[in-house]
């Protein structure tokens, strides 16, 4: 299912390595999908903007111009001033600091936890797979945003509250996404024959079953990111996320709809910004989708 | 068999419920305050302080507290708001039309824009089919509360065709009322439209491969007759899956929306009660979207039994 595989199931690459046995270089790999390669200079040049972004900007993203309020995009300020007179631009590449730390940590956060749950119910599977999973259901069965909005109003709004609620939604994913790739893996030869050489179940499941079934979780993740970064801006736009004066791109853009018949730069560029760094995280999942269906 | 497989399916939620009931009545008891203090101020005499407590029960130990409220919310008492004693299943049912509509609308745009959209990128590839991709993969990056911020901008400040907020009831006027839904629901079809684009596209690449595809081309069928008579029908499957996981988003995406487009619906209460920390009308606003959602995963799952004789009605 690819559009942008304009790869062939056999390529050159790819009877080589059935050939020595040996998988290619991952590098090697990638080269192969426009999209993944597309998405990570995108995800690249975020983390760029997000840390440089002092050297970047020369305008502190707090200070504000009162001679200068809701004036236009100029080569001075490239995206415009706000109602305080605060650059924009400079708003946004700190604003990214906080909504892409967010997205990133609570979803390694949630791989942290829920892989070695998925891990453990899909190889051992019956009971372990029961006392592991349902519990797990029960958890998906809350909506996801509403669960975040009822965490934040029970601990507050800090940011490591919403890492945390957005951690708690999406270890469960993460934890059923690995168990299905390693039920699918688990029965392969290579797993019998390691256990049949006398393998313990711990090395078996760390040493051949995880790392080949490892491509399902890295798309999840990616596309996870994504969606983390987004409803983090969702809960800043509605007062539940970052808090002012600390720049956050959704705080942004509810911020400036007051205005923004008058300035819509305000609202357009950290909405594209959010845009841009959740596409990136899009691309590389899907690219990775389609090279993992090619390679089976 | 299907109303078995249903009734097995709702008692299995029961559990599941009463779960989620604990979960939501104790992640508020952990918030620090005492709510009587909340509810009276810091100025209030010891003895009222008390009477109220007694009131609210709060002087039991907590698991009288939760069989009391459980007791309750199972006779379908969700209990009255602290502050304005309204009744909170009252303030639910008024607001829940407003959501469920903007829901339904979004979910019947999104087919619209998404199915024949997925067909086309999945039966002439080329052109059709980046173009699909490329929208597809555009419309899950986009921020939902930016579009609609966007569309207001658009479609109401600047063009001025449509308004930009609010809500009229349809027994008022049924143009105002659509007038007032057509931005929020479109705001949140576009995200769902992206998925089921990919969802259908899928599908249908799926069931072109089949051999009975192949047979009824064989047969001579034209083309057409074969999409619309085979392959539609048999791709339907995940598409309405799909669909039915989406209503499950919809109503939780509704916090925002309505907030953006000051709809009066669930989402808006929730929103509202979590900014005034109204401990009572979240924990109902929470079971009540919960519940819902879980019924619609029932539904969804019991449409895939009725579409596809092969799935076993058993009990997972």
């Amino acid at each position: 299912m690819s559009a942008s595989s304009s790869v062939p199931i056999t390529t050159p690459l790819a009877t080589q390595a059935e050939r020595t046995g040996v998988r290619p270089k991952w590098w090697l790999i990638l080269r192969r999908s426009n999209r993944t390669l597309i998405g990570l200079a995108l995800i690249l040049a975020v983390a760029v903007l997000t840390i440089l972004a002092p050297a970047i900007s020369r305008y502190d993203p707090t200070f504000g111009d009162f001679n200068l309020t809701l004036s236009g995009p100029s080569t001075a300020h490239v995206f415009g001033t706000d109602d305080l007179g605060r650059d924009v631009f400079a708003r946004v590449l700190y604003g990214y600091r906080v909504s892409v730390l967010v997205g990133v940590v609570s979803v390694l956060a949630a791989v942290a936890v829920g892989a070695p749950l998925g891990l453990l119910a899909g190889y051992f599977g019956s009971t372990v797979d029961n006392l592991i999973m349902r519990p797990l259901d029960l958890l998906m069965s809350f909506p996801a945003i509403l669960l975040a909005i009822t965490l934040v109003a029970v601990f507050g709004t800090k940011t490591s509250v919403t890492i945390l609620a957005l951690a708690l939604i999406y270890f469960p994913i993460m934890a059923r996404v690995l168990r299905g790739s390693v039920i699918s893996v688990r029965g392969e030869e290579y797993v019998d024959a390691a256990k049949a050489i006398g393998a313990k179940p711990l090395r078996v499941m760390l040493r051949h079953v995880l790392p080949n079934s490892l491509g399902p979780l890295v798309v999840q993740a990616s596309i996870s990111m994504g969606i983390a970064i987004l409803i983090e801006a969702a809960l800043s736009f509605i007062g539940l996320g970052t808090q002012p004066p600390d720049p956050s791109l959704g705080g942004m853009l509810a911020q400036g709809r007051d205005f923004m018949r008058e300035a819509p730069w305000v609202v357009t560029f950290p909405g594209l910004a959010i845009m841009l760094a959740v596409l990136g995280f899009n691309l590389v999942g899907d690219g990775l989708r389609d090279l993992i269906a090619a390679e089976r | 068999m299907l109303l078995a497989y249903i009734a097995r399916r709702l008692l299995l939620t029961i559990p599941a419920l009463i779960a989620m009931s604990v979960l939501v009545f104790f992640i508020i008891r952990l918030v620090p305050g005492d709510p009587v203090l909340v509810i009276l101020g810091t100025r209030a005499t010891p003895e009222t302080v008390a009477t109220v407590r007694h009131d609210l029960r709060l002087d039991e130990p907590i698991w009288t507290q939760y069989a009391g409220w459980a007791g309750q919310v199972f006779q379908g008492d969700l209990g009255v708001d602290y502050r304005t004693h309204e009744p909170i299943r009252k303030m639910l049912l008024t607001r829940l039309p407003v959501t469920l509509e903007m829901a339904m609308l979004a979910m019947v745009m999104s087919a619209l824009m998404a199915i024949p959209l997925g067909v086309m990128a999945a039966t002439r590839r080329g052109v059709a089919d980046h173009g699909a991709t490329a929208l597809g993969l555009v419309g899950i990056s986009i921020p939902d509360f930016w579009l609609g911020v966007m569309l207001i901008l658009l479609m109401a400040l600047v063009l001025g065709w449509l308004p930009s907020s609010g809500y009229v009831p349809l027994r008022e006027s049924v143009w105002g009322n659509i007038s007032h839904m057509l931005l929020p629901a479109f705001t949140l079809s576009l995200n769902l439209a992206a998925v089921l684009t990919r969802t259908t596209r899928a599908a249908v690449l799926d069931v072109l491969n089949r051999p009975y595809i192949r047979t009824a081309r064989a047969k001579g069928l034209r083309e057409r007759a074969v999409v619309v008579g085979h392959v539609l029908k048999n791709a339907s499957v995940p598409v309405l899956t799909v669909m039915g996981l989406q209503l499950g988003y919809v109503l939780g995406g509704a916090v925002i929306i309505e907030q953006i487009f000051a709809l009066p619906g669930v989402g808006q209460l929730t929103l509202n009660a979590v900014l005034a920390r109204n401990y009572p009308v979240i924990q109902g606003a929470v079971l009540l979207v919960t519940f819902l959602f879980m019924l619609v995963n029932i539904l969804t799952d019991s449409l895939y039994a009725v579409l596809d004789p092969r799935v076993r009605l058993s009990g997972r």
